[in-house]
């Protein structure tokens, strides 16, 4: 009988936990699929709330009539797709060069701050060192003699030559980041040494052993930074071509538009760019496909690689070279946030705090709104991935046929909002908070944030979970006889600082929210980066580089308290066991 | 074309992890390297490899065919490294495993040709299409060798071949091991921790 109530009970368990983690996936994607759904009406002509209540397709004639539609959408795919293939190659030939050597640990080390730095604040920095007037010109023109600044158009360039910079800069190290733990599972040192042994060069083992196994384990992060990079509009509007912009900031500027009816040009638009990336991504994935087909000789054909050191070393140049734009980006913010009057060619500035003092007023509220949005979305992202990853873990424990897709689900559904382009849902999103008064709230601009901050969360502590040794649990479990205890003290204990690195990487991802914010809040709650954006259209270098470097400094703190709560947690617990031993 | 360890140290942090190695593998023969774990064992193939990490060091030379291999890449010294894990590439077929160790003169038919003769060699033709997955663990310890085989190196490393497979299956992949060796006439180095994987003729170093 008491067997037969354990059995009920486990049962009971099992299917409870099961709808728990179904019922948290359908409520995270529920904004994601109803803003989709939302934005499919007016894009057919029905948007009731301004008149338009019957459906048509004047919009998309709209749409199509639209004076350098074509131009806008090349280059949406131009930047995008060369800017995700130059990051991709770049990250792998990172990956090649240092892997294993101290450059490897170093470049790791790197990673969590350039990842933590918001575009926003990436793209005024490498402003400050790229425009004619800025810290490069400068520097040349000591040499070259110039006086006046070359009439040379180094950002907001018609063929987004910059706006491609600042997403290399800012998409490199993600990749490398999800390269370096997906790289773990795989033997890499045993490859490396059988290959040489095979007379392969490094870089040739890297393309022809590594790279086809590597590849499909970064596949879905691939495809974000290329979904991403279509639809992004923030950077777009600091440092993109302004001239005939990127489709979606003209979507953007649809929806800014005063004329409501641009709206409904907009929400056609919007799918419109949906399909875009939709398209794209597909045109990606057939293109792997046909490549694995074709790329089969090319595998076996015996070249064991020329130019192999020579490709090695251009991507460590070009690594450094990377880190070197992002230093400068950051000094030159800095710099700026202090200039009273810098004329060109002087290399030095005169000072002054007047900058500081001016916006000193404005900033303390946007500051206020940045810190409780990324930190109420950072806990509530934070706690949700680990009741979901409990959740994953119960079920493959049980070793039901729930532990294989449930964890599959899960993961997939947090690429979802990485995956579609943001304006796209996020319009749909905002149509439904006006048609139910919810805007403008910080609450929904958080919730907002939620679907950004969540995946990016879970993604992080995913890796660690599955790493995690469950003998220690079972360990404690014997001991303490309590599962709370067991998983506070020994889970959490082991796993305290992945969870604390989560905690800074989910701020760091709210803090730089533009649109979730914008679409969320109706203009009533200002962050930051909203705050640092509409400064673009003003051109106040001085405003700027403050509103830019308190961007920059935010996450920073973040991470600063993260890295010294661990260290600090860690060393207390050594000595508290030194105590008790 | 005989393989020459001369005068061989190797440290650690310091501290000696081999100490004056001397010996001479002629061709065809293999030296068994027997010892306990961190002896230095898996030192000395990587030594020979040429993949011995920076915070080892050493001093002496290793001969391969009268050329100082020192200083030489490991993709340049011609030496062919067996795995206990036997290290199949996943994302190829087995016959593509095959092909892929052979030198870039061969042409695309000689290649699957040389392959499919390389799997009649070891028994198992007509697995050319087929996925390594699908193998068994002997199967795949004679593709693996195979495999280092067709790359026709100078001297053939073997590190701890056998310990992975079960007793029936060791003794018969000892046997193929050492005929392909003598057959192919070329030096072997084997490192283990079992005096049955010795062969009966040949050299032993015991750290």
């Amino acid at each position: 009988m008491s067997l037969l109530i354990k059995f009920e009970q486990r049962v009971s368990v099992r299917s409870v936990s099961r709808l728990l983690a179904l019922g948290l996936v359908a409520l995270f994607l529920f904004p994601v699929l109803a803003g989709l759904g939302s934005i499919m009406l007016p894009a057919f002509g029905y948007m009731p709330v301004l008149g338009f209540d019957t459906f048509s397709l004047s919009s998309w004639q709209m749409l199509l009539e639209t004076p350098a539609l074509i131009e806008m959408l090349l280059l949406s795919l131009w930047t995008s797709v060369s800017s995700t293939l130059l990051s991709l190659s770049l990250a792998f030939g990172v990956i090649g060069c240092t892997w294993g050597s101290p450059l490897w640990q170093k470049v790791q080390r790197w990673l969590a701050p350039l990842m933590a730095v918001p575009h926003v604040a990436l793209a005024f920095g490498v402003m400050f060192v790229l425009m004619p007037s800025g810290l490069l010109a400068r520097l040349i023109a000591v040499f070259a003699g110039w006086r006046f600044p070359p009439d040379w158009q180094t950002i907001q360039d018609q063929y987004g030559i910059s706006l491609i910079l600042i997403l290399i800069i800012k998409e490199t190290p993600f990749l490398l980041f999800m390269m370096a733990a997906s790289v773990v599972q795989l033997p890499v040192a045993d490859t490396l040494k059988l290959g040489g042994s095979l007379g392969y060069q490094p870089a040739v083992i890297w393309l022809k052993l590594i790279w086809p196994r590597l590849y499909p384990m970064i596949r879905l992060s691939v495809y974000t930074v290329l979904a991403f990079a279509i639809s992004v509009v923030d950077v777009a509007l600091v440092i993109g071509p302004a001239n005939h912009p990127t489709f979606a900031v003209q979507i953007f500027q649809w929806i800014n538009d005063p004329d409501l009816s641009k709206s409904l040009l907009a929400a056609s638009g919007s799918v419109l760019l949906l399909l875009l990336v939709a398209s794209v991504i597909g045109a990606f994935h057939l293109t792997e496909w046909t490549m694995n087909r074709r790329l089969r000789h090319w595998l076996i054909n015996g070249h064991r690689g020329r130019f192999s050191s020579l490709w090695l070393s251009f991507s460590r140049k070009a690594w450094q070279g990377l880190v070197m734009l992002f230093l400068s980006g950051g000094a030159a913010l800095l710099i700026w946030s202090f200039v009273w009057r810098w004329r060109f060619p002087s290399l030095w500035p005169d000072w002054s705090l007047r900058s500081w003092q001016r916006a000193w007023e404005g900033i303390s509220e946007p500051i206020v709104n940045s810190l409780l949005i990324g930190v109420t979305a950072t806990l509530v992202a934070n706690i949700i991935s680990v009741i979901l990853l409990e959740l994953n873990d119960l079920q493959r424990q049980n070793r039901e046929s729930a532990g294989k897709w449930l964890p599959l689900l899960t993961r997939g559904a947090m690429y979802i909002p990485l995956l579609l382009p943001q304006m796209t849902f996020l319009f749909g999103v905002q149509l439904l908070l006006l048609q139910w008064g919810a805007e403008g709230h910080w609450l929904t601009v958080t919730g907002l944030h939620l679907l950004f901050v969540l995946p990016y969360c879970f993604l992080s502590l995913s890796g660690p979970w599955q790493h995690y040794d469950q003998r220690h649990s079972l360990q404690g479990l014997l001991l303490s006889g309590s599962w709370l205890k067991t998983f506070l003290q020994v889970k959490l204990g082991i796993l305290w600082r992945p969870v604390m690195a989560s905690l800074a990487l989910g701020f760091a991802v709210s803090i730089a929210q533009y649109l979730p914010t914008l679409f969320a809040s109706a203009g009533r709650v200002e962050t930051v980066t909203t705050e640092a954006v509409s400064l673009v259209s003003g051109g106040n270098r001085r405003l700027i580089g403050v509103y830019g470097l308190v961007q920059m400094l935010l996450p920073f703190i973040a991470y600063a308290m993260a890295f010294f709560l661990s260290y600090w947690t860690i060393r207390r617990g050594r000595f508290a066991r030194r105590l008790n031993s | 074309m005989s393989l020459i360890l001369d005068q061989i140290d190797i440290t650690l942090n310091g501290q000696k992890l081999l100490d004056n190695i001397c010996c001479c593998v002629d061709d065809g023969e293999v030296l068994s390297v027997l010892g306990p774990s961190g002896c230095g064992k898996s030192s000395l193939l990587n030594l020979i490899c040429g993949t011995l990490p920076n915070s080892f060091g050493y001093s002496g030379q290793v001969i391969l065919d009268g050329v100082v291999l020192n200083h030489l890449p490991p993709c340049k010294r011609q030496v062919g490294l067996q795995f206990q894990d036997h290290l199949l590439f996943p994302h190829m077929t087995v016959g593509e495993n095959l092909a892929f160790a052979l030198p870039a003169h061969y042409r695309k038919s000689q290649r699957r040709e040389r392959a499919e003769q390389a799997l009649a060699d070891c028994g198992m033709s007509g697995f050319f299409e087929l996925n390594p997955a699908m193998l068994s663990g002997g199967q795949k310890a004679r593709i693996s060798l195979m495999r280092t085989l067709l790359s026709e190196p100078k001297a053939l490393l073997l590190d701890e071949p056998f310990s992975k497979l079960d007793a029936t299956l060791r003794s018969s992949f000892r046997h193929f091991v050492f005929q392909q060796i003598q057959s192919r006439s070329i030096p072997a180095l084997m490192v283990t921790h079992d005096e049955q994987d010795i062969p009966d003729k040949g050299l032993l170093l015991k750290l």
